[in-house]
């Protein structure tokens, strides 16, 4: 599948010719970005944006945390150029973005508001711009790093991560065939002010759950969605996953909730806090967040450290 | 003694309270009985008993019936009902006391009050551990009073009598400034973002006992409050000279009603979250089934708007199951053609 869609894309490249003593130098090339726009990419990259953590920790992975001259500010920052300008994660600062005159702009599909493109302006100035919605699936973020490591010239780097990702999702799957009790999993990504989201299939985080052996109880749902309490209640899951972990105390305050009480996951304090960074963005750093929810769930099966 | 009986009950239907204690009763049973699973009112009553006289329980029910019905549906349906009352009932003295049938107490700055106030302290994290989850009601709540008494105040540099036109564009334009700097707040809050947008949607969802409790002791005063001036709102809607010309103190009687008001508003908002149209709505469908006088207006609104988010607030979360829709938004949806209706058929008629 990977296979075929790294041909596929290859197919779309139009080469340049340079008319330079009959030699063929190849200084850009046509790709189809995640979105399906025809972007012309320059073969010679030097500075780079990113606009979303999930794109920059693949670019720091493909080995080119030097090239990145601004992220959003979600971004990680460890180990980049101290001077890096850092820009809103929406209405990005064009004119600044203008005056680093980068080589390529990676995107994300949640820069957008509505279908405005916030780097039309850039696109006008003749500065590449490529999209990368948010994956829906595990292979969607393999298929992104790929997409990543074509567009940056580091196909080789991106291939050797998707195949070291793929041998570990293969292994916990194994590990996860063997399974015979099956846990039911409410995995909770926000509360806000007592509205709780979780999600359904048609999402990564429902791989995940999926991958390393666990029954998400919303499984008969798709994407996103905000849960009722007394819904959670009578679902009755066995374990209890937030992400949220940038909240101070969020397993003692979910173990507290009215009626929570008579949960099987709260009476067997079967509640746990994973890494909202590795859970939630779509780079190779997911497989940290699988490990955590694996030994969250099956902690007798699984052993990483 | 048959006939008496008979004659009894007629009259109680004619006089039209039954119908709307029975009403009451059945919004009680459908907003415990209905939700992600159904409980028969066999097994909520079973519940109930278990709960309160300590009998024991029906077989058929399981401990996450009992979680549900004791610990999520009944705090939260008792809370709609709190709360529904007491926005229409401070709707109806408002409107009786500025004689401005779109006048309501979020006009006198209450909900933007709590708004800013509650925003400021998710964008700031502030919390405190005394209070731990009525941090944010208790923030709402003080918030909300703090501004109408700064709009009051305002309104008495402006106007010592304090005349319904002065309080009502004080009001607004008070409430325009503190919605500039809610804006304000949000705009910088970054990340707190959704938590503020969330609450200002209104929800009933995760209330439970200690809101009630929390609330009780305010509607009760509130609501006391506003039920002994019952006189002084029915002579002022007349106006405000015969008002006085029967002896009425018509400047002590305004900052009151609007003091009362402001504590059934707030508090019910400082719980739920921003709530529209039951206390601009309640009190005019009452007034068409019921008539003006206030000792019969404002019990009988409190009991329409009880009704009203109870039913609203069970459609709210049950149309979309598992999820839950912000109830404010349907209060509105439903609440805007049902006075449509209610207007319409009055009007044919």
């Amino acid at each position: 599948m990977r296979k075929l869609f790294i041909a596929l894309l290859v197919l779309t490249f139009v080469i340049t010719l340079s008319g330079c003593k009959g030699e063929i130098e190849v200084t850009e090339f046509t790709v189809t970005d995640r979105e399906g726009t025809e972007v012309v990419i320059p073969t010679n990259i030097t500075k780079i944006v990113s606009t979303a953590p999930s794109n920059t920790e693949v670019i720091i992975g493909l080995g080119l945390g030097d090239m990145l001259v601004a992220v959003d500010k979600y971004s990680p920052t460890e180990g980049l150029s101290e001077d890096i300008a850092i820009i809103n994660f929406r209405e990005p600062d064009i004119e600044l973005l203008i005056s680093l005159e980068p080589d390529i702009v990676v995107a994300s599909g949640h820069n957008k508001v509505g279908d405005d493109d916030p780097f039309k302006l850039l696109k006008e100035a003749g500065i590449a711009v490529v999209y990368i919605p948010s994956a829906d699936s595990l292979q969607g973020i393999l298929d992104d790093i790929t997409f990543i490591g074509l567009v940056l010239g580091k196909v080789e780097e991106a291939n050797t991560i998707t195949t070291d990702l793929q041998t570990e999702f293969d292994e916990i799957a194994a590990i996860a065939a063997t399974i015979t009790t099956k846990v039911n999993v409410y995995f909770e990504i926000g509360d806000y002010s007592g509205t709780l989201y979780s999600f359904g299939t048609e999402t990564f985080l429902n791989e995940v759950v999926t991958l390393v052996g666990g029954n998400n109880i919303y499984s008969s749902e798709s994407g996103w969605l905000n849960v009722s309490v007394e819904d959670i209640i009578s679902k009755n899951p066995d374990v209890i996953v937030t992400n949220q972990s940038n909240v101070e105390g969020i397993v003692a305050s979910i173990m507290s909730r009215t009626g929570f009480d008579t949960i099987d996951a709260v009476i067997n304090n079967q509640v746990f806090v994973v890494n909202g960074n590795s859970t939630s963005r779509g780079s190779q750093n997911i497989i940290e967040g699988i490990r955590e929810v694996a030994e969250a769930l099956y902690p007798n099966y699984y052993d990483f450290d | 003694m048959q006939k008496l009986c008979i004659q009894i009950i007629t009259t109680l239907i004619k006089s039209k309270y039954l119908l709307l204690l029975a009403l009451l009763t059945i919004a009680l049973i459908l907003g415990t009985g209905i939700g992600s699973v159904y409980i028969s009112p066999i097994k909520i009553f079973s519940i109930l008993l278990h709960k309160v006289f300590n009998i024991s329980l029906i077989d058929s029910v399981k401990n996450t019936d009992v979680a549900i019905i004791y610990h999520i549906r009944l705090p939260r349906v008792l809370i709609a009902a709190l709360i529904g009352g007491s926005l229409a009932m401070s709707g109806a003295a408002i409107q009786s006391l500025l004689r401005n049938p779109l006048a309501s107490p979020y006009t006198l700055g209450v909900s933007s009050g709590a708004s800013l106030g509650v925003a400021i302290a998710i964008s700031f994290h502030l919390t405190s551990p005394f209070l731990s989850n009525m941090f944010l009601p208790v923030v709402g709540f003080l918030s909300s009073l703090v501004t109408v008494i700064l709009i009051l105040y305002l309104a008495r540099k402006i106007d010592r009598n304090y005349s319904t036109n002065t309080i009502i564009l004080v009001g607004i334009v008070s409430s325009l400034f503190i919605n500039g700097l809610l804006t304000l707040v949000i705009a910088l809050s970054g990340d707190e973002l959704k938590n503020i947008i969330f609450w200002q949607m209104g929800s009933l969802s995760l209330r439970g006992y200690d809101h009630l409790l929390g609330i009780l002791p305010f509607v009760i005063i509130g609501s006391l409050g506003l039920l002994v001036l019952h006189k002084e709102l029915d002579a002022l809607a007349f106006g405000e000279e015969s008002a006085k010309n029967i002896g009425v103190n018509t400047q002590k009687v305004k900052i009151l009603v609007i003091l009362f008001s402001a504590t059934l508003t707030g508090s019910a908002i400082a719980i739920s979250g921003i709530i529209g149209f039951v206390g601009l709505v309640s009190p005019h469908i009452v007034k068409r089934i019921y008539g003006q006088k206030h000792l019969t207006l404002l019990p009988i609104s409190f009991l329409f708007g009880g009704i009203f988010l109870i039913l609203t607030d069970l459609i709210a979360r049950t149309i979309v199951s598992p999820s839950e829709l912000p109830v404010g938004s349907i209060t509105a949806l439903i609440g805007a053609p049902f006075f449509a209706f209610i207007f319409f058929y009055k009007r044919g008629k």
